[in-house]
């Protein structure tokens, strides 16, 4: 009976310890581990082993949650910078003005920019895709489309070679892309892990402006150098017969050779200035400053210009000009070089002894010049290629060889930039008459 | 006499008016007879008509070019024996390359030659066995 009782209290006992300490049990089953043993390790009994090893168990749970909270703090932290600093790589790659790919070993796309997309087409925007098929490449040289180990950037990736092309290298690749064909200057960087390619990077763009400016200016530098060899062969050759005649040389026609000497120079001069007028209008250095011009001024102070020509020639000058008459508004260069283009046209297409007729026009908003000559005229199929660079019709470059082909184009780009307009009519041998309006002053 | 003294005509074909007086000049004094042409058209017609001894050939003209006009010499009984000296410029080189499969005797260079040496040529071209 005594038994059954300190059996019956035993079990009491553990019953009542277990109850104590199942609360925080029943926390640590739902993941909180904070539950506090210590009060109820003592007193001393046969589970205080258990509830001491329980205890330090859930310090050791806590502590371990404590780090690994820390390192998730630290790695969330890490991964916010990561993606800050991904956003910005990416803002910039896609603000780049140049086209950026990238590709992996095996040379499939695995990056595009949003100017590569802009320039390659939508299709460009599937991954994994090989380069080949959507970066069509031309070599001007074949005609061509390159593909397999013939395609640069296939060839650099699997040679692990750099290799770039642009304006100054002797290939010239075009992109063909949708209905478009450019020429691109790009370099192909292969992607090292020490020794090994593991991808590449491709930066490219559109260098269709610079390569026809590259070609203007070419084009400039030739026509020049073979305009000035004429006036070059005759100061020349004259200078030659002046200093050692064979025979000895009357005065007269001394005097012939020198003039013919001057005149040589002189067209070398206007050429040189046609040319710099024209080089610096394609680069841009030119800068008009608009002032309050009398035009009928600028008429009178470039006639004495041509005085000798018109002697020459036999031709009379008729003007009418408009007694009402307001001021323009234009940079006095532009205008004397407008109206001397115009004049001298007029004059060195002028058959002997015709008419040239000027006349200024007082308009609403601007003035209007209208300069006409009854000579050679403009052939019809020339008519859309008179205000080009290096243009001259062929009758032009008859009746005067010593023309530039630069005046009008000169001239065009003069009027256009002072805010006027300028055409023409004309037709073979009937002469031509020039228009041109200029801006007034409010 | 050793000088020979047989008078050569000579025809100048050049779109250049003051090129074509200075030359014309200059050989009419070393005693040529001298006719002008001011494009490939008018050269020609002279050339088949007056048979020239040489025709100094400029190769960039209006209405017919110095090529088509040696071509169209060429082609001719009495124009495949005339010399020819074409006359150019540098930029004109390929063009020469042709016309000297064409038959023409050699060309110059206007801009690297004086006048002296360009009689000089055309003498030694008309009169080979004659020391320089």
């Amino acid at each position: 009976m005594a038994e059954t009782t300190e059996l019956e209290n035993y079990k009491k006992h553990i019953r009542d310890r277990i109850a104590a300490v199942s609360p925080v049990f029943a926390k640590a089953s739902v993941g909180d581990f904070s539950g506090d043993l210590s009060e109820i390790l003592e007193p001393e009994d046969d589970l205080t082993e258990l509830f001491v090893g329980t205890q330090l168990l859930l310090e050791s749970i806590r502590e371990t949650i404590a780090d690994l909270e820390a390192t998730v703090a630290a790695l969330r932290e890490a991964n916010e910078k990561i993606a800050t600093e991904e956003a910005r790589v990416e803002s910039i790659l896609n603000s780049l003005g140049d086209g950026l790919l990238g590709v992996d070993k095996d040379c499939r796309i695995n990056y595009v920019n949003r100017p590569a997309i802009e320039m390659l087409g939508d299709k460009a925007l599937t991954l994994w895709q090989d380069i080949s098929s959507v970066f069509l490449l031309e070599d001007e040289a074949t005609g061509k489309i390159l593909s397999g180990d013939q395609h640069p950037i296939v060839f650099s990736v699997r040679g692990g070679k750099q290799m770039t092309a642009n304006l100054a290298s002797k290939e010239k690749y075009y992109l063909h892309a949708g209905r478009d064909r450019v020429r691109i200057a790009f370099t192909v960087t292969p992607i090292k892990k020490g020794e090994e390619t593991i991808g590449g990077t491709v930066i490219f763009r559109d260098i269709t402006g610079e390569s026809n400016l590259d070609r203007a200016k070419s084009e400039l530098v030739e026509v020049a150098s073979h305009q000035l060899r004429t006036p070059l062969s005759t100061v020349k050759w004259y200078a030659d017969a002046l200093i050692s005649p064979v025979a000895q040389l009357t005065a007269d026609r001394q005097l012939n050779y020198l003039k013919k000497i001057y005149q040589a120079n002189e067209r070398m001069i206007h050429l040189v200035n046609d040319l710099l007028a024209a080089s610096n209008l394609e680069i841009g250095t030119v800068s008009l400053v608009p002032e309050l011009i009398d035009v009928s001024k600028v008429l009178e102070d470039t006639l004495p210009d041509l005085a000798e020509q018109m002697i020459e020639k036999k031709l009379t000058i008729e003007k009418k000009i408009d007694p009402n008459l307001s001021t323009a508004v234009i940079d006095p260069t532009a205008m004397r070089t407008i109206m001397q283009n115009l004049l001298s046209n007029a004059v060195r297409y002028s058959l002997e002894g015709q008419q040239i007729q000027v006349e200024l026009k007082n308009q609403d908003n601007s003035v209007l010049l209208m300069i006409r000559d009854g000579g050679i005229g403009i052939p019809k199929q020339f008519h859309n290629r008179v205000f080009t660079r290096l243009f001259r019709a062929t009758n032009a470059r008859s009746a005067a060889p010593d023309g530039s082909g630069l005046g009008l184009y000169i001239t065009k780009a003069m009027v256009e930039r002072s805010g006027g307009q300028v055409w023409f009519e004309s037709d073979e041998n009937q002469g031509a008459t020039f228009y041109v309006t200029i801006p007034k002053g409010e | 006499m050793a000088e020979n003294t047989d008078v050569y005509k000579l025809l100048i074909v050049d779109d250049e008016a003051p090129l074509l007086q200075i030359l014309s000049d200059a050989f009419t004094s070393e005693g040529f007879m001298v006719r002008t042409a001011a494009d490939g058209e008018e050269g020609l017609a002279q050339a088949l008509d007056w048979h020239p001894d040489l025709i100094l050939l400029d190769i960039v003209m209006p209405k017919m070019d110095g090529m088509t006009m040696l071509h169209k010499l060429r082609a001719t009984e009495e124009g495949k024996k005339i010399a020819v000296i074409l006359l150019t410029n540098l930029s004109d080189s390929t063009k020469v390359y042709d016309a000297l499969a064409n038959g023409a005797f050699d060309f110059l260079v206007k801009a690297n030659w004086s006048i002296k040496d360009i009689v000089r040529e055309v003498k030694s071209k008309l009169q080979p066995q004659k020391a320089a």
